[in-house]
């Protein structure tokens, strides 16, 4: 768990772990999902490990590309 | 039906696209430089053909950047050249009928590089998910076909650097089948101390430390080549199609022949050489005595040089020291399966401009040898029949004809 992961990092995060721009705004907007945003179920991937390797996520943790960046941030920081 | 060649897109050490491209190897620069893109020491090559001016930015999708690896980014930018080039908008053509074919040698070893170091130091779960889909051979043609919409006959030959060559064949072929245009090509940057380890295996590298004499194929002082980054795509449509919508016809893809010889046996790729360009003449429906150009495979080894002359003189025969031979890739290294593609490209070229580039810093081209090497400046020659020379490191020997263009009968 990381209760200081922002939006905007979070979106930092994904920009950089799948090469699409994200802002903070989209990754609180609940109706965006990853696939609306671009990020494939490979990209997707490579954020959960980021999370897990260096911001504490549990290791159970699967997401898929349907669902959105908020429910990830809400998982990540604890409000889930 | 003709495969034809329409659009060329080069990514060399030379240059950018064939506005810089061609006038640099017109012109025999030397484009060879100092290692850059990985710490030399302590390998014993310390002169390489890089491609320094290109960053995939501006070039490809950023979301596709992190996906990929840079033989790949080469091979997408090359493509995207290509296309507007032969003022084709893969849109207009029908999707099944539109297809690509690239040759890869490395692979992505450079993105390889970077996941194994991640898996050593830190463990398995620091490898990224996009190593996956990023090292592998057909990386190049699945990216090209998924981003320009492609989805007719598509295929990655992994047949050594003479696959090159036999891609552009694979490609003729299906436009013969039914295909009305095909993006082919290959690409490669074997740049990492990973991949430099698996090249040093060979043994036929140049460890020259001065770059104008790194790799002197032919000469007296040959002593390895100098392995290089790029490559290129070409646009190969069906020649009525490509006149039905008013683009110029570069260069008529005319014959192909492959043959195999075994790892490097350098003795037999001379009867294996030979061979090949037989048949590519063959099936080209032209005799030796209508080639007016020869590009020449040129490994720079002394045994690999002879051989390769053997070929041509027995080819030949009496007019082997009469028939231009040349070998523009000793000024920007060799970038195995791309090296023959860029080749081909430059064939093009100099068909057009009627103009054969010189094999750069070669002055002392051998005597026994008795090659019409073109060296120094470039030499002007009216060029109806190219024919292009491939050899790979494992025994594979290839040879590809390319025609200049029938002009058009009666047309308006």
């Amino acid at each position: 768990m990381d209760a200081h992961l922002s939006p905007n990092d979070l979106a930092a995060l994904i920009s950089r772990c799948t090469g699409v721009t994200v802002t903070g705004e989209q990754v609180t907007d609940s109706d965006r999902t990853f696939d609306d945003l671009g990020v494939d179920s490979l990209g997707l991937m490579g954020v959960l490990a980021e999370l897990q390797r260096n911001h504490g996520m549990s290791r159970d943790v699967d997401m898929q590309p349907d669902q959105s960046p908020l429910e990830l941030l809400n998982l990540v920081s604890g409000r889930a | 039906m003709s495969p034809v060649v329409t659009g060329l897109g080069v990514i060399a050490p030379s240059g950018i696209g064939v506005g810089d491209f061609w006038p640099a190897v017109r012109d025999g620069h030397v484009a060879l430089g100092p290692v850059s893109r990985f710490e030399p020491n302590p390998y014993p090559v310390v002169v390489t053909g890089e491609v320094s001016e290109f960053e995939p930015e501006g070039w490809i999708d950023p979301r596709i950047t992190v996906q990929t690896d840079r033989f790949t980014h080469f091979a997408l930018a090359a493509a995207g050249m290509a296309l507007r080039d032969a003022e084709l908008d893969p849109r207009t053509v029908p999707p099944f009928e539109f297809g690509v074919v690239t040759a890869s040698y490395s692979g992505g070893v450079e993105f390889g590089q970077r996941e194994i170091e991640r898996l050593w130091k830190d463990g398995p779960e620091h490898v990224g998910p996009y190593q996956s889909i990023a090292w592998f051979y057909a990386a190049c043609t699945g990216q090209i076909s998924i981003g320009n919409g492609l989805r007719g006959p598509s295929g990655v030959l992994v047949a050594d650097e003479a696959g090159g060559l036999d891609a552009i064949a694979a490609a003729a072929g299906e436009l013969r089948r039914g295909a009305k245009a095909m993006l082919v090509g290959g690409a490669e940057a074997p740049f990492c101390p990973y991949s430099m380890c698996c090249q040093l295996g060979l043994g036929l590298l140049s460890t020259g430390e001065d770059p104008t004499t790194a790799y002197l194929p032919f000469s007296y002082r040959a002593n390895g080549f100098t392995p290089a980054e790029g490559g290129a795509m070409l646009v190969v449509e069906d020649e009525e199609a490509a006149r039905a919508r008013g683009v110029d016809v570069r260069a008529v893809v005319a014959g192909h022949c492959a043959t195999y010889t075994g790892t490097q046996r350098f003795d037999r790729s001379a009867e294996g050489l030979l061979r090949a360009a037989e048949g590519a003449l063959a099936e080209a429906g032209v005799d030796a005595a209508d080639v007016d150009v020869v590009f020449l495979d040129a490994l720079a080894d002394r045994r690999a040089d002879a051989a390769e002359a053997e070929a041509v003189r027995r080819l030949f025969g009496d007019r082997a020291d009469r028939v231009p031979a040349t070998a523009p890739k000793a000024g920007y290294g060799r970038c195995y399966s791309g090296a023959a593609v860029l080749d081909v490209a430059t064939a093009v070229l100099a068909i057009e401009h009627g103009t054969v580039p010189p094999t750069p810093g070669v002055r002392d081209c051998r005597f026994d040898l008795d090659l019409d090497l073109v060296t120094g400046a470039a030499r002007a020659a009216d060029i109806r029949t190219a024919l292009v020379l491939s050899r790979g490191q494992h025994g594979g020997n290839s040879a590809l004809v390319l025609r200049r263009p029938e002009p058009i009968q009666g047309g308006n």
